[in-house]
């Protein structure tokens, strides 16, 4: 019998949670406005003493990190985190964002303390669109690897058992997600051209980039529908991008290059589409509500506009936000308390809150800072 | 004279590089920064003037427009890249010496940090304002920035970061340089970066946008490099 991976939370707690976090999903009123810090790897991998070298070089291990981690972060942050099989935390094969570009002929960096980086783009010319229009997408690179790195953790999954307190055993490595949470089109045309020379493509060439993020969405479409069909996971049906890189486009440029071929991507599921962008996309926001129709606007920017984000998406669209994490790294609990309440006093009324960082904290953030989110939402978030 | 200054100004301001350049559509097939520097020169305009009254002041622009949201980053690097195209005809005043550069700045992007862009546009717009820049690339360790000091000692230092995980490199790189040389000017700027996380870790200043760092420098003692 294998010893036990206990997460100190009650199985209670953990349900009482899910449904909190699932009524603020739904627009419903939970009891309180339920917290999500958005804690990630260059934070969590560390905690567990695995070297993102060992992390990156063998399934078991990262699936061992993986639940290590999780247990760290559920004893020791004050979430409404509640799942450890979800994407966000849970067993998954984890290439961050280097599987598109790693899957369609970009070099991959690995390091021995760091995650994984992209490395040079290599289309230029209408050949090298023809050269990947070719590229089996699901089974070269990086995707390669993670079928190979899902059968793996599989296979060893009976060694790590998970039980929350007064829960059942249950082991999340007998169905890891793969990574699908996609960079978005115009991110993964960053990769794949360089970022300045995809940039200077929506003015100087817009109907090379238009045709490069046609391919690339078809890649996505093929790729997703194999991890949902074939692979039977559940969840590429309700989906995530980030398209981090097109926040840089004017409203204009968007609609004209890009939202196209998301519109692709969002109706060929017709899911739940939570959608992250960092940065400042208050020019962006209504497109974003009304022509791509997403559900959930996931870690957005702490310098978008409250007041805008609420008349253009408030009641509609689940916003999880939007902290600054800077603060939340350099300031005092009081601070990120009142900063965290300002959010709750603008967004809250209309439900379909939780509360998060704007967006991803920083490694060294001290825990309190961190908790004070919490401690805002009991205060100044409660509905009863 | 101030005709083709002029033009010169709105080819930076519009991003019209070179009379091939298809782009601004209604400027098509008309002359672009590349060509209008040379005939300046070749009118025997001063150089300190054609770099002041037509790339400089294309750029002051371009730079008010990105900060008031009223241009994003693909016109930028257009702009960026007329400006550049006129400067390599001015290269030799700068060796001459007819043209004097406001000083030295170092720029990169931080270790553990592989975005480019934000830093980039940075470097051009203090290039078009009269700069000598200094461009150590991404993912650059401390030790390489303090050479670059060394090499340049009277060098004001960017520092640019994109992602909060990695912007806490630069609490390092910033005590390093004071240590080595209290008096130099260190400026950072990137996504995540705030006043108060420039404040906190010691550095002089902090920009939201390019034109910003472009103020900080400007209002510096003048300096050679």
């Amino acid at each position: 019998m294998n010893p036990v991976i206990e997460i100190g939370i009650t199985a209670e707690e953990i349900e009482k949670r899910r449904l909190r976090v699932q009524k603020a999903k739904r627009f419903e009123t939970p009891d309180r406005i339920p917290v999500i810090p958005a804690i990630a790897h260059r934070f969590l991998v560390p905690k567990t003493g695995i070297r993102f070298k060992d992390y990156y070089s063998d399934p078991e291990t990262m699936l061992r990190a993986q639940l290590l981690s999780q247990k760290w972060l559920m004893e020791n942050i004050r979430t409404d985190a509640h799942s450890i099989t979800g994407a966000w935390v849970g067993a998954w094969t984890d290439f961050q964002n280097t599987f598109e570009a790693g899957s369609l002929g970009c070099e991959i960096h690995f390091f021995d303390d760091d995650i994984p980086w992209v490395g040079e783009g290599w289309i230029k010319t209408d050949s090298d669109l023809r050269k990947l229009e070719k590229m089996d997408f699901i089974h070269s690179g990086i995707n390669a690897k993670q079928l190979l790195y899902r059968e793996a953790m599989i296979a060893v999954a009976e060694k790590y058992p998970v039980r929350f307190l007064g829960g059942e055993i249950f082991y999340p490595g007998m169905n890891p997600n793969l990574t699908h949470t996609s960079d978005g089109p115009f991110g993964i045309a960053g990769d794949l051209m360089g970022q300045v020379e995809a940039f200077e493509a929506v003015i100087e060439r817009p109907d090379f980039l238009r045709e490069l993020l046609h391919i690339i969405i078809d890649k996505m479409i093929e790729y997703l529908d194999h991890c949902w069909k074939v692979e039977k996971l559940p969840v590429p049906k309700d989906f995530a991008w980030t398209d981090d890189l097109a926040m840089s486009l004017s409203a204009e440029q968007y609609r004209d290059v890009v939202l196209t071929e998301e519109l692709r991507l969002r109706n060929h599921f017709d899911g739940y589409l939570s959608m992250h962008m960092c940065g400042k996309t208050d020019h962006l926001l209504k497109i974003f509500a009304d022509e791509l129709r997403i559900n959930e606007y996931q870690g957005f920017g702490y310098q978008v506009d409250l007041d805008l984000v609420s008349e253009v998406m408030g009641g509609r669209v689940v916003l999880v936000g939007n902290v600054d994490p800077m603060l939340i790294y350099s300031g005092t609990p009081e601070e990120i308390r009142q900063a965290t309440r300002t959010v709750i006093e603008k967004l809250g009324p209309k439900r379909g809150l939780i509360i998060q960082d704007g967006s991803n904290i920083s490694p060294g953030t001290p825990l309190e800072n961190i908790n004070a989110m919490m401690e805002a939402a009991e205060l100044y978030g409660r509905y009863e | 004279m101030d005709d083709i200054l002029s033009l010169l100004c709105t080819c930076v301001e519009r991003g019209k590089v070179n009379r091939k350049s298809p782009h601004p559509a209604d400027l098509r097939d008309h002359d672009g920064a590349d060509e209008l520097t040379k005939k300046a020169v070749e009118m025997g305009i001063a150089p300190q003037t054609i770099l002041q009254d037509g790339l400089i002041r294309g750029m002051h622009t371009v730079g008010e427009r990105f900060r008031n949201k009223q241009i994003f980053v693909p016109d930028m690097l257009m702009s960026a890249r007329a400006m550049v195209s006129g400067m390599e005809h001015l290269k030799p005043f700068y060796i001459s010496n007819a043209i004097q550069t406001k000083g030295t700045m170092i720029i990169g992007t931080v270790k553990g940090d592989l975005h480019d862009i934000g830093k980039k546009i940075v470097a051009m717009m203090i290039t078009g304002a009269g700069w000598n820049v200094v461009d150590l690339g991404t993912d650059v360790p401390t030790d390489k920035f303090i050479q670059a000091l060394k090499e340049h000692p009277n060098a004001v230092v960017g520092l640019s970061a994109l992602l909060t995980t990695t912007m806490l490199n630069m609490e390092q790189t910033v005590a390093e340089i004071k240590k080595m040389s209290s008096t130099t000017k260190v400026i950072i700027g990137g996504a995540p970066v705030t006043k108060e996380f420039a404040l906190k870790i010691g550095a002089d200043a902090y920009s939201p946008d390019p034109q910003g760092a472009v103020e900080f420098l400007n209002a510096l003692p003048a300096r050679t490099n």
